[in-house]
């Protein structure tokens, strides 16, 4: 069966310390990815994913630059851009989205007066450009998964609040949620769900797999806790088969996981359509599909 | 003596040069029902924006339940139902009891979840609001008018002391319209709370409020539905066009 001996042959695959880190790693980014995603898609924000990937970029120019560790130097600058996104938006409220074009024009500049300072296209800009699992060293594996489950404590506890806020934000305000306070503590989790990931799918498709996976579990899901529910599972299968496909057929892991996403993305898709798995389609979900489409 | 749950002082608002409140001063007593009116663009909105917070005001005081409005806290003895709340949630992955529970997000405060308790209090809103069966079927597919109860619902399961809608019949059919003053009415009735509700309906709001206020940036009247009428009220303030609006109803 050569099935079976594809999966044996992942089995063995497993006792190589590489192929472990790339699988705790690649599990850890189905996670957050999902966790930060569903409220990033239901409040149309998939433009901060693009923010902070274009930020991570100038970060890890500037830690191969400069020599220090590119995944510390991209959390860092993800983190400044987190605050000066705040700072924006709080200035110029009424425009939200002009405060995100304006830091990922700051994160896409900068990344290319950087990479232009290194002289060359560093072979290192290029394994986070476009994700290098199987490089993945035990510091990366170390730092991704403690501010892994930072991210994740720190949503979970939020969970309430980031509902209501995505649901209805002046309402929430008006109740009394502390609005402010949960919104940056939300994108400071964003940017290091979307720097750690980077590590794994590579920045060019890291807004991929925090949108695609929510975009298919929208399609079947009938709650709230059914969409958290299906995202996780989508993005697990995507990363674990992702990898799978990558390894087998040697192809690049970043784009194999995405794919497999969209796979999945077009059956759920067409299940609704065709057996009516999760309700007729309605005017909304056409809308919200439309915004995820721009994240892509 | 009861103690007012709102008190407006001489508020004032501009945006930017554009001044959209002038000198308001109005003030609500408790179980009253006020139905505020004035055409579109009369600041309405941007009113309750001000009672709620949402917006400072340029000048003037607000006070919440004897309580200047900075210095009150209790948000959740008033319960918000914002305007078009029924045209964005089409495609939102929630089921009504999801809805209905995030209500009690403020007074849950952050890191607590909502218990058994919380659930009972849902339970207890979905009843009161005659949408029980429905707890399980997701928001968007509703109509407006039972999106619109479930909405109530979610305002009324921390228990406020003061209900506001803002439009909340927009994209509701007649029929349910009238179902849902009748709902308004009972809470009233049942739980003695205090309703301010805005609308640009004048002849339907001015049927089933107790007192009318009357809004064009200046508030041009503020009393009983009777005297509204007698006043000529709509005239003074949507100008000569309204009378024939008048006329129709």
């Amino acid at each position: 069966m050569p099935i079976r001996i594809e999966v044996l042959e992942i089995f063995e695959l497993l006792e190589y310390g590489f192929m472990q880190r790339a699988f705790a790693a690649g599990l850890m980014v189905a996670v957050l990815c999902p966790t930060i995603g569903i409220f990033i898609v239901l409040r149309r924000l998939s433009m901060i994913g693009e923010m902070f990937s274009h930020v991570s970029l100038a970060g890890v120019a500037l830690g191969v630059l400069s020599g220090v560790y590119p995944l510390a130097t991209a959390v860092g600058l993800s983190l400044f851009a987190a605050a000066g996104l705040e700072v924006l938006r709080r200035t110029y409220r009424m425009f939200g989205d002009l405060a995100i074009a304006c830091m990922v024009s700051f994160g896409i500049s900068l990344a290319v007066v950087l990479i232009s300072l290194a002289q060359a296209f560093n072979l290192a800009i290029f394994f986070y450009l476009f994700g290098s699992v199987i490089a993945i060293t035990g510091q990366d594996l170390q730092l991704i998964l403690i501010l892994g489950i930072l991210v994740l404590a720190l949503v979970y506890a939020l969970q309430k609040e980031l509902f209501i806020i995505a649901f209805d934000e002046e309402g929430a305000r008006a109740a009394g949620v502390r609005v402010d306070l949960v919104n940056a503590l939300f994108v400071v989790a964003t940017a290091l769900t979307i720097t750690l990931s980077m590590r794994v799918v590579g920045i060019l498709l890291v807004s991929s797999l925090i949108t695609v996976p929510v975009a298919a579990a929208l399609q079947l899901s009938r709650s709230f806790r059914a969409t958290a529910c299906y995202a996780y599972l989508f993005a697990m299968i995507s990363v674990l088969l992702g990898l799978f496909i990558a390894f087998h057929a040697d192809l690049a892991p970043g784009g194999s996981i995405v794919l497999t996403s969209l796979g999945i993305f077009a059956i759920a898709a067409l299940s609704r359509k065709f057996l009516g798995i999760g309700g007729e389609r309605d005017e909304g979900t056409r809308i919200i599909g439309t915004a995820e489409g721009k994240g892509l | 003596m009861e103690e007012p749950v709102l008190v407006l002082d001489q508020v004032s608002f501009h945006y930017g040069y554009r001044l959209v409140l002038e000198d308001i001063n109005l003030t609500v007593w408790p179980g009253d029902f006020l139905g505020i009116v004035g055409p579109n663009g009369s600041g309405k909105s941007t009113l309750l924006k001000i009672i709620l917070r949402l917006l400072r005001p340029s000048q003037g005081q607000v006070s919440l339940f004897g309580q200047s409005q900075e210095k009150f806290h209790q948000w959740t003895k008033i319960g918000y139902v914002p305007q078009n709340a029924t045209s964005f949630h089409h495609g939102f992955p929630a089921t009504v009891q999801e809805v209905v529970l995030s209500g009690l997000t403020a007074s849950l405060g952050l890191f607590k979840r909502p218990g058994v308790k919380g659930q009972r209090r849902v339970s207890e809103a979905l009843e009161q609001v005659g949408v029980a069966e429905l707890r399980n079927r997701v928001i968007g597919e509703l109509s407006g008018g039972q999106q619109q109860r479930v909405l109530i619902a979610k305002a009324l399961v921390s228990r406020p002391a003061l209900l506001i809608l803002d439009e909340p019949t927009v994209g509701v059919d007649l029929a349910a319209q009238e179902q849902f003053y009748n709902l308004l009415l009972e809470l009233r009735k049942a739980e003695g709370m205090t309703l301010i509700l805005v609308s640009h309906d004048v002849g339907v709001i001015t049927e089933h409020v107790c007192s009318v206020a009357c809004l064009n940036r200046k508030l041009y009247f503020h009393g009983a539905p009777a005297d509204f009428w007698a006043k000529d009220c709509l005239g003074q303030t949507y100008g000569s066009a309204a009378r024939v609006l008048r006329h129709a109803h």
